[in-house]
């Protein structure tokens, strides 16, 4: 009894293991397949991104990892990347990819500043985890255009004394843009 | 600490599972027809909530990551979380009757609930240390109960007593009702302190 | 059973959401925009065939005791496929479905479906019952999700045309999703009872 019982566990045992691990080799197959095609297309995002917020060639910096700065307000936000940008050799600011906590999640947004701190351009990269309909609205060009050609060190939206039109009904992720572009500025204006 | 209570009170009221992330929507809907069963329901998603997320988290933390095999993330939660399920079942049968009793016949329908699922996955998702995702599922989990308790003792009154046209019997004037709780929990989406 | 039948019943009346009510989780969380409707539905239906196709396929090799485990193994398998398909090749998509995509791996329809009818039958018949029913699926998304999208952001085909500026954005947030499927299943009760 107890050596039929034995059988049966290894039979159960012996066939999810099988199973597992076809479905391992397969998705092992489907990865190397994808994973280039997935790379370039997070590349393109950005560089897309870049394109949008600054008209000029840019050259990646490195930033450690869990890079924050913490804003005049108070609200700590992560750098997630920084390029230097040169137009026609000549300095041309910086563009930085920041994460301000929004509603759902990190807003991940690229933000542009030229060389006198002014915001040159914004683009919310991801804002997926935001409502639909409210926060996640703050990837159209209607919110992002007011940016453009603020100080970036005086940001803010209407409520918190600044110029920026809050996303009717998203005030919590126009705040979280807002203070985005604060670090951003910040963290330019510390590069030099 | 801020980044705990944050997080817990997002979990519970702003976020929540049910309300506002459609999370757990099958026995949201399913076991909700008598109070004690939704809370009984309740308690069981919480404890496998809080579980699933410890342990996942040390999966990810300490074989996927390190082996670079993060595209396995949900084929192995969703083994992980089946199996938890199922200990956890054997478990309360030995040792703890009474609960057994309580919370047995919903167990095997937690494995296809997609907010522990989900957690799993937000958990990873948005960077959270140990403490923080244990935190997050089991406060997801009282959200979770939260709603559930109330959407029962709705229906409890909506079976027993209003009346309504013929074809809204039943299933759609529990939505409805699900609908009117869901514009009053919108009302917790200004809330954010932290 | 002929296949205009089996449509018929995956359609309409034995819809997976609209009657049967199940997948609700999906149905409600993914119906912010057509685009999005579609594609859940479709991201479910391709899932939904090829994990009854190979289901049907083990049917006798699975031992009973852990098949439940077995067909998560299969679901959990393709999905994730879909889902580093979806990442490489409609990044906009994968984006806005977001979690989703995974969860679609506790979607109720599809392990229903392997347990009650691939588990049971031939291979050709349970592609069949995948294909259908993952085509009520999307049926009932896109039904939610039209309607949702005009009254919720006043435009149709995602965005494509705008009927009017002031919508009641209530529509796509989550109560006008439980609104909006409560008012569906009560017109398909009342529709299916005519037809009795």
């Amino acid at each position: 009894m107890a050596g039929k019982q034995k059988n049966e566990f290894v039979q159960l045992g012996g066939v999810l293991c099988a199973i597992t691990l076809v479905v391992a080799l397969c998705l092992g197959a489907v990865n190397a397949i994808t994973v280039e095609p997935i790379a370039q297309q997070n590349q393109l995002k950005t560089e897309n991104a870049l394109a949008q917020v600054m008209d000029a060639e840019s050259e990646p910096l490195d930033v450690a990892e869990g890079t924050t700065v913490t804003t005049d307000r108070g609200t700590v936000v992560e750098i997630i990347s920084a390029y230097k940008m040169t137009k026609d050799g000549a300095d041309a600011g910086y563009c930085v990819e920041v994460g301000p906590t929004g509603f759902g999640g990190a807003v991940d947004t690229m933000v542009g500043i030229d060389t006198e701190g002014n915001v040159t351009g914004i683009s919310v990269i991801s804002a997926s985890q935001e409502t639909p309909g409210l926060g996640a609205n703050s990837t159209k060009p209607e919110f992002q255009d007011q940016f453009a050609g603020q100080a970036g060190a005086e940001v803010a939206v209407e409520k918190d004394g600044g110029s920026i039109v809050a996303l009717t009904g998203a005030t919590i992720t126009s705040r979280a843009v807002s203070e985005g572009v604060v670090a951003a500025a910040a963290f330019a204006a510390e590069q030099g | 600490m801020t980044s705990i209570l944050s997080i817990s009170l997002s979990a519970i009221l702003i976020n929540n599972f049910i309300m506002s992330q459609f999370l757990g929507c099958c026995p949201f809907f399913g076991v909700s027809k008598k109070i004690d069963t939704a809370v009984g329901m309740g308690m069981a998603v919480t404890f496998v909530m809080g579980l699933a997320s410890a342990v996942t988290w040390l999966i990810n933390t300490f074989v996927l990551v390190p082996l670079g095999l993060n595209y396995m993330q949900t084929v192995a939660f969703i083994l992980v979380i089946a199996t938890l399920v199922q200990f956890v079942e054997m478990f309360l049968m030995k040792s703890m009757p009474s609960l057994y009793q309580a919370l047995g016949i919903f167990l095997p329908l937690i494995t296809t609930n997609c907010a522990v699922l989900g957690v799993a996955l937000q958990n990873v998702q948005n960077d959270y240390n140990f403490l923080e995702s244990v935190v997050y599922g089991i406060t997801g989990g009282l959200g979770f109960t939260l709603a559930i308790v109330l959407f029962a003792s709705i229906r409890e009154r909506l079976d027993a007593s209003a009346e309504c046209p013929k074809c809204f019997e039943g299933f759609p004037i529990a939505l409805i009702s699900a609908s009117l709780m869901a514009m009053a929990f919108l009302g917790f989406s200004g809330m954010k302190i932290w | 059973m002929s296949f205009g039948k089996s449509l018929k019943e995956g359609l309409v009346t034995n819809n997976p959401v609209l009657v049967q009510l199940i997948g609700m989780c999906p149905t409600l969380a993914t119906t912010t925009s057509v685009i999005n409707g579609v594609g859940m539905g479709l991201s479910a239906t391709a899932v939904l065939i090829c994990s009854n196709i190979v289901i049907s396929l083990l049917r006798k090799i699975i031992p009973n005791k852990v098949r439940i485990a077995a067909y998560i193994t299969v679901i959990a398998g393709f999905v994730t496929m879909i889902d580093l398909l979806l990442q490489a090749f409609i990044p906009s998509l994968s984006a806005s479905l977001g979690l989703f995509i995974p969860l679609i791996v506790v979607n109720c329809i599809i392990l229903g479906r392997a347990e009650a009818f691939a588990s049971k039958n031939s291979v050709g018949k349970s592609a069949v019952d995948g294909l259908v029913m993952g085509l009520g699926f999307t049926l009932a998304l896109v039904i939610m999700s039209v309607v949702r999208e005009l009254l919720g952001a006043g435009t149709i085909g995602g965005g494509a045309i705008t009927v009017f500026s002031q919508p009641a954005t209530i529509m796509i947030l989550p109560a006008g999703g439980f609104l909006t499927l409560g008012f569906v299943i009560a017109v398909m009760q009342k529709l299916l009872k005519k037809g009795e």
